[in-house]
C-alpha cells in the first residue's frame, strides 16, 4: 500500500520532470524554501536553507543520498535533514510521494515547528 | 660447464614465481626450470585481486610479466597446465599437455583454493569463490547488484570491496562474533565493523548461513535465526584449503598442507613445498610475507646451500587497508591466556584501537587498527619477543607522534606482504641505485603488495639519500582509492565518456560528493572535451556559468581579452548592471569587471544583452591574461605585450585545466603586469621573451621559474602551448602549477616540453588544439539552448 493513503498535508509541487536525474530545484511551500531533490533512489525533499550560512541546498551536488552545499560544502543526509558534520543542526525532512508524474510534498511536520 | 639443474616447479602463484625469481637471482647460468601454472593466465599478485575487481587495476598492474620475460630468462613456461602425476622415483612430472619432464628438484608451489562449506544451494548459479582471476572475470560478468559474502575474515572484506566499488549492495554474514577473527581481537573487530558500516556495508555476525535459496539462480540466503537476505550474488570466503591431493597421489606425507621440514623438503627425496600448500611444524600460512620467507630458504636448498638456510617458521604479520580501514595484526592478538596481559589504547571516537599482548615479560602479539603508526617497529617487537617495556611507549604514544623518529632496527620487516626489512630496502637503495619508490618496489618487491608501507619506504629512501623524495600517489577518489592517473588508465582503457559511466565501471564518485567536479574534469580533459557533459557532477558555478555569492545570487565577469575595453562594452556593461539590478559593478584584479548579485534566472539575458564571452571567472579555467600597455603607448616598452597577451588570450580561453590559471604578459622588464607571480608570464626583454611559469600571489607568493628565453612571439606561443597542455594532463586536480612544477621539477619539464627533437612539444601541441577545437563559450552555446530543465530556475512550482 502506497504511503500516499496515508493522512498528511500534501502539497503538489512540479512535475517530475522539472527535475533532472541527481538535481535538486528550490521551489517554495508556505513561504518557506523546500528544495526537492531527485536521486537514485527516488526524490526526496529537506528544508533548502543551509543551516551553516544559509546557502541554497538544492543548488548544491548530489551523490548516494546526500547533497554538500555549493558554498561550503557541508553535506546533508536528504533522507532526515541531518548534516553530516555537524549532528546538531539539521534541515526539516518532508516525506515526497510521485504520483501521475507530479512531485507531492507532505509538509504537516511544519505544523510541528514552532513559529 | 657442468650440466645446468633442472628444476621443476608446479605452481605459479605468488610463491612459485617467487621461487624461480629466486633461483633466477642466484646463478641463472646453472638452472633450467620447466615452470607449470594451471590458470591459464601468468603470474600475478593475487593480494590485489579486490582492486583488479574493483577496476581499479588492469592485469599489466597485478605484475604479469609479458611471455618474452620468460623466453629471455629461458624458462620453460607451460600456462594452463596442471602438473598431473609426479614419479618422485624415476624423478619425472607429467603435465597435462601430456608431456613427461625430468627433474633434479621438484618444488611444490601448488598454493591453495577456497573452501567452500556444504551449505545447500552452494551449486546454483550466482554463487562465487574469491581466489583467481577467473573467479572475478566470472564474477562481474554476472554484475552483480545485491550480493552476500560468506565469511567476514580478511577476504570477505575484500570481496565485499570490490563488489562495492563495482555498485553493488553488499551484506557480510559470518559465524565468528566479530570480523576477522583471525587477525584481530574482539574489541578491534567491533570497531572495524563501524567503519566498514559507513560504507553501507550490512553486517552480520554470529550468523549461521543455512540455505542459498532461489531456483537454478540464487535469490537470496537465509540465515540459521530465520533472517532472508535478498541477493542476485553470493560470494563464499570461508578460508582455504591447502591443494595436496597431487603431492597425496605420490606417496609424499601430507596434513592439512604438505608437509616440509625445516628445509622445507618434503619426505620426497629432492622434493620441496612453499607457499600456502606447504606445512611447517603443524602451521600453515595463508599469507604471502611467511611464503616469501620460506621461498627464499628453499631457493638455497635446492641450490645445495642445505647447512647456511633453515627455515625457522613465521609470525604470521600483516598490515594490510581493509575496506580503507589500515589494519596491522601481528602474533598472538587475542591474549585470552592467564599468564598475558595487555597495552591497550583506545580511542572509539576517531576509530582508533592500538594493542599490544605480553606474556612473561615479552611482547607476543600486537593489533593495531585505525592508526597503524609504528607498525614494523611493534611487528619487529613480537617477532625478536621484545621486553614489553621497550614497546609502551610505542603502543600508548601514538598521540604525541614522538616515536615516529623511533630508529627502526635493520632487520624490521617494512612490508609484510612481501617479508622485505630495511636492510635489505637500504641495500637497494645503496647498492643498486634505487632511488624512488617505485624502483626500491622493482628491487625488493617493498610496496609491491597493498602498498600500505610505502610511507615507510618514503622514509627509509630520505634518511638514506638524505633528500626529500617524491610524495606517493595522492588519491583523487579517496573512497576507491584511486589516484588521477588510475582514472586515466581506466577511462582510456575502456573508452568511457561520463562519470557516471567511470562511477559504474569502477565506483569513483558514487559514494561521496567530494570527488565528483574533479572526476568531471580529468573526464572531459581524457576525452579533450569530446565528452559527455553531466551537469550533477559540476558545482553549481559551473552549471550556471557564474558565481555564487553568499547570498545566492551570481556574479557575471565578461572576458575582456588582455584587459583592453571600448566604449561600447562598457555600456553594455553599464545597462546589464542597471537592467538586472547589480549590486555592485567592480574592477577587479584581473584587469576586467565585474558585476555582482545578479539572479540566476536572469543569468541567460543579462549574457544575451552583454553579447559578450563568459570570463570564466567562476571555475578550474584559463582566467585572464593581464597586460601592459607595451610598445604601442610605452616609452621603455621593448614587446608588443598588449597584442601578445590578447594572442594568449584567445588561444587559450574556453579551455578548463586542474586548477585555474592566470598569465600576464609585460612588454619590459619593469613587469607592470606581474607577469613574474602568474601561472604562465611573458615579459619582453631586448632581442627576445622570457617565459616564466608558477608563480603565485594569492595564498602564498612564490617568483615564477624561468622556462625558457625564446626569440618571437610565435616561440612564446609554442613554448607556452606545450606546457600548458603539460600542466592540464599531468596536475592533480586542484593542483596550481606553483605546486605542480616544484612537484615535478622544472628540470624535468623542460626536458619534456622544450625538446622540439623527441616530437613531443609538437605532440602536447596538438593535443591542446583538439581540446580546443571542442571547447566553446559556454555563455553562448546556454543562451541558445539549455542543457537540463529550467537549469537556471530560482523558484519552481510550490503553493
Ligand atoms: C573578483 C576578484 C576580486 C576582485 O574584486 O578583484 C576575485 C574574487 C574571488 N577570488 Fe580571487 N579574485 C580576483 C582576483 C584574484 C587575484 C589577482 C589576479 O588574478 O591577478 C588573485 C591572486 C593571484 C592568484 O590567483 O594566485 C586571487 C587569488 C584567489 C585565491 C587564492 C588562490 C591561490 O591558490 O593562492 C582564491 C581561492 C582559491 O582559488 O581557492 C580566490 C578565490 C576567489 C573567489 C572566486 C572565491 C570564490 O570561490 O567565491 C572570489 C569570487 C568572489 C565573488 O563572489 O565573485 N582568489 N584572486 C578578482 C577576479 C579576477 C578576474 O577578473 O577574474
Ligand atoms: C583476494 C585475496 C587477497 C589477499 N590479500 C592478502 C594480503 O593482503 N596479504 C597477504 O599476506 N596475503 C593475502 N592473501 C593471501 C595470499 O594471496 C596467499 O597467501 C598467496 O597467494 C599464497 O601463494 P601461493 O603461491 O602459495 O599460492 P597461490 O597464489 O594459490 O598459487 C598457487 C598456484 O598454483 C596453481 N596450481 C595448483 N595446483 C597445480 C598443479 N597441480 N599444477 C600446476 N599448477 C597448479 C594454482 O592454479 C595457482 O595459480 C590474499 C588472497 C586473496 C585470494
Ligand atoms: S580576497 Fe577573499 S574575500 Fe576578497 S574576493 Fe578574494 S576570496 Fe573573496
Ligand atoms: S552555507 Fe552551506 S556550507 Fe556554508
Amino acid at each position: 500500500m502506497s504511503s500516499w493513503l496515508k493522512v498528511g498535508n500534501w502539497v503538489k509541487v512540479c512535475e517530475a520532470e522539472d527535475i533532472p536525474l541527481f538535481e535538486g530545484r528550490r521551489t517554495q511551500i508556505k513561504g518557506l524554501y523546500v528544495g526537492v531533490f531527485r536521486t537514485e533512489d527516488g526524490f526526496y525533499a529537506i528544508g533548502d536553507v543551509c543551516p551553516h550560512m544559509g546557502g541554497p541546498l538544492s543548488d548544491g551536488i548530489i551523490t548516494g543520498t546526500e547533497v554538500s552545499c555549493p558554498l561550503h560544502n557541508r553535506r546533508v543526509v536528504l533522507k532526515t535533514g541531518e548534516m553530516k558534520d555537524d549532528l546538531l543542526c539539521r534541515v526539516p525532512a518532508f516525506p515526497v510521494e510521485v504520483r501521475d508524474g507530479m512531485v507531492y510534498v507532505d509538509v504537516s511536520v511544519l505544523e510541528e515547528i514552532p513559529a | 660447464m657442468s650440466e645446468r639443474l633442472k628444476v621443476a616447479v608446479a605452481g605459479n602463484g605468488i610463491a612459485g614465481a617467487a621461487f624461480v625469481d629466486e633461483l633466477l637471482k642466484e646463478n641463472p647460468e646453472e638452472v633450467s626450470i620447466t615452470l607449470y601454472g594451471a590458470e591459464k593466465v601468468g603470474t600475478y599478485n593475487r593480494v590485489r585481486l579486490s582492486e583488479y575487481m574493483a577496476g581499479a587495476v588492469g592485469l599489466e598492474e597485478l605484475g604479469m610479466r609479458p611471455k618474452e620475460w620468460y623466453e629471455e630468462c629461458g624458462i620453460d613456461l607451460r600456462l594452463g597446465v596442471r602438473v598431473l602425476e609426479v614419479n618422485t622415483e624415476k624423478q619425472r612430472v607429467s603435465g597435462s599437455d601430456g608431456k613427461s619432464v625430468a627433474y633434479d628438484k621438484l618444488v611444490f608451489a601448488t598454493g591453495s583454493e577456497s573452501f567452500v562449506p556444504p551449505i545447500p544451494g552452494r551449486h546454483k548459479e550466482g554463487v562465487f569463490v574469491f581466489r583467481t582471476v577467473e573467479d572475478v572475470e566470472r564474477m562481474l560478468e554476472a554484475t552483480p547488484e545485491r550480493a552476500v559474502v560468506v565469511g567476514g575474515g580478511l577476504l570477505g572484506l575484500e570481496a565485499a570491496w570490490g563488489l562495492v566499488a563495482r555498485g553493488a549492495k553488499v551484506t557480510v554474514v559470518d559465524l565468528a562474533g566479530h570480523l576477522m577473527s583471525q587477525q584481530l581481537d574482539k574489541t578491534a573487530g567491533i570497531m572495524l565493523r563501524r567503519e566498514i558500516e559507513k560504507m553501507e556495508v550490512g553486517v552480520r555476525l554470529g550468523a549461521f548461513t543455512e540455505e542459498i535459496t532461489g531456483g537454478g539462480k540464487v535469490r537470496g540466503v537465509r540465515l540459521r535465526d530465520g533472517e532472508e537476505l535478498a541477493a542476485d550474488t553470493v560470494v563464499i570466503c570461508a578460508g582455504i584449503r591447502p591443494n595436496v591431493e597431487l603431492a597425496q597421489a605420490c606417496g609424499i606425507n601430507t596434513n592439512r598442507g604438505i608437509i616440509v621440514d625445516d628445509h622445507l623438503q618434503t619426505s620426497a627425496c629432492n622434493v620441496y613445498a612453499v607457499g600456502e600448500c606447504a606445512e611447517h611444524e603443524g602451521v600453515v600460512y595463508g599469507l604471502v610475507a611467511p611464503a616469501l620467507e620460506q621461498v627464499r630458504v628453499a631457493a638455497r636448498c635446492v641450490l645445495g646451500d642445505k647447512e647456511v638456510a633453515s627455515y625457522r617458521g613465521s609470525v604470521a604479520s600483516a598490515t594490510l587497508k581493509v575496506m580503507g580501514v589500515d589494519v596491522t595484526s601481528a602474533g598472538n592478538v587475542y591474549g585470552e591466556e592467564e599468564d598475558s596481559e595487555a597495552i591497550v589504547s583506545s580511542d572509539p571516537l576517531n576509530g582508533v584501537y592500538r594493542k599490544v599482548v605480553i606474556r612473561n615479560g615479552k611482547v607476543v602479539g600486537a593489533v593495531l587498527l585505525g592508526d597503524v603508526s609504528g607498525a614494523p617497529q611493534l611487528t619487529t617487537a613480537v617477532r625478536r619477543a621484545t621486553p614489553a617495556e621497550e614497546v609502551v611507549e610505542l603502543t600508548l604514544g601514538s598521540a604525541t607522534k614522538a616515536f615516529e623518529t623511533l630508529p627502526l632496527s635493520d632487520d624490521a620487516q617494512i612490508c609484510d606482504c612481501n617479508g622485505v626489512s630495511k636492510e635489505q630496502i637500504v641495500v637497494a637503495i645503496t647498492k643498486k641505485d634505487a632511488n624512488s619508490i617505485s624502483a626500491v618496489g622493482a628491487a625488493t618487491k617493498a610496496g609491491t603488495g597493498c602498498g600500505s608501507c610505502k610511507p615507510l619506504i618514503k622514509q627509509i629512501l630520505e634518511e638514506a639519500l638524505d633528500t626529500p623524495v617524491e610524495e606517493e600517489k595522492n588519491h583523487l577518489c579517496k573512497c576507491m582509492r584511486l589516484s588521477s592517473e588510475d582514472i586515466r588508465g581506466i577511462l582510456r582503457e575502456r573508452k568511457i565518456r561520463s562519470v557516471s559511466a567511470l562511477g559504474e565501471a569502477c565506483g569513483a564518485g558514487k559514494a561521496c560528493p567530494d570527488c565528483k567536479v574533479g572526476l568531471a574534469y580529468v573526464v572531459s580533459e581524457v576525452n579533450a572535451n569530446r565528452h559527455e557533459e553531466e551537469r550533477h557532477a559540476r558545482h553549481i558555478n559551473d552549471r550556471v556559468h557564474a558565481n555564487i555569492q553568499k547570498d545566492g545570487t551570481f556574479s557575471v565577469v565578461p572576458r575582456i581579452h588582455g584587459g583592453v575595453t571600448n566604449p561600447d562594452q562598457l555600456r553594455r556593461i553599464a545597462d546589464v548592471a542597471e537592467k538586472y539590478g547589480a549590486r555592485m559593478v567592480k574592477i577587479t584584479g584581473g584587469q576586467r569587471l565585474d558585476i555582482l548579485g545578479l539572479k540566476k534566472k536572469d543569468l541567460p539575458r543579462a549574457w544575451e544583452d552583454l553579447g559578450m564571452p563568459s570570463g570564466f571567472a567562476y571555475t578550474k579555467a584559463v582566467r585572464t591574461v593581464k597586460t601592459c600597455v607595451g610598445t604601442d603607448f610605452c616609452r621603455y616598452g621593448v614587446g608588443d605585450s598588449t597584442g601578445l597577451g590578447i594572442r594568449m588570450e584567445k588561444a587559450f580561453e574556453n579551455l578548463y585545466t586542474p586548477a585555474k590559471v592566470k598569465m600576464g604578459c609585460s612588454g619590459c622588464p619593469r613587469n607592470c603586469a606581474e607577469a613574474t607571480v602568474k601561472d604562465i608570464g611573458v615579459v619582453a626583454v631586448e632581442g627576445g621573451w622570457k617565459v616564466y611559469v608558477a608563480g603565485a600571489a594569492g595564498m602564498s607568493v612564490r617568483a615564477a621559474d624561468e622556462l625558457a628565453t625564446v626569440e618571437n612571439p610565435e616561440e612564446v606561443m609554442k613554448v607556452t602551448s606545450a606546457f600548458l597542455q603539460y600542466y592540464r594532463e599531468n596536475a592533480e586536480y586542484k593542483e596550481r602549477t606553483y605546486d605542480f612544477v616544484p612537484r615535478v621539477g622544472l628540470e624535468k619539464i623542460r626536458s619534456v616540453i622544450l625538446d622540439e627533437e623527441s616530437g613531443e612539444p609538437e605532440r602536447l601541441r596538438r593535443r591542446l588544439r583538439e581540446a580546443k577545437e571542442a571547447s566553446f563559450d559556454p555563455w553562448e552555446v546556454e543562451r541558445q539552448q539549455n542543457k537540463t530543465k529550467n537549469q537556471f530556475a530560482g523558484v519552481i512550482g510550490g503553493e
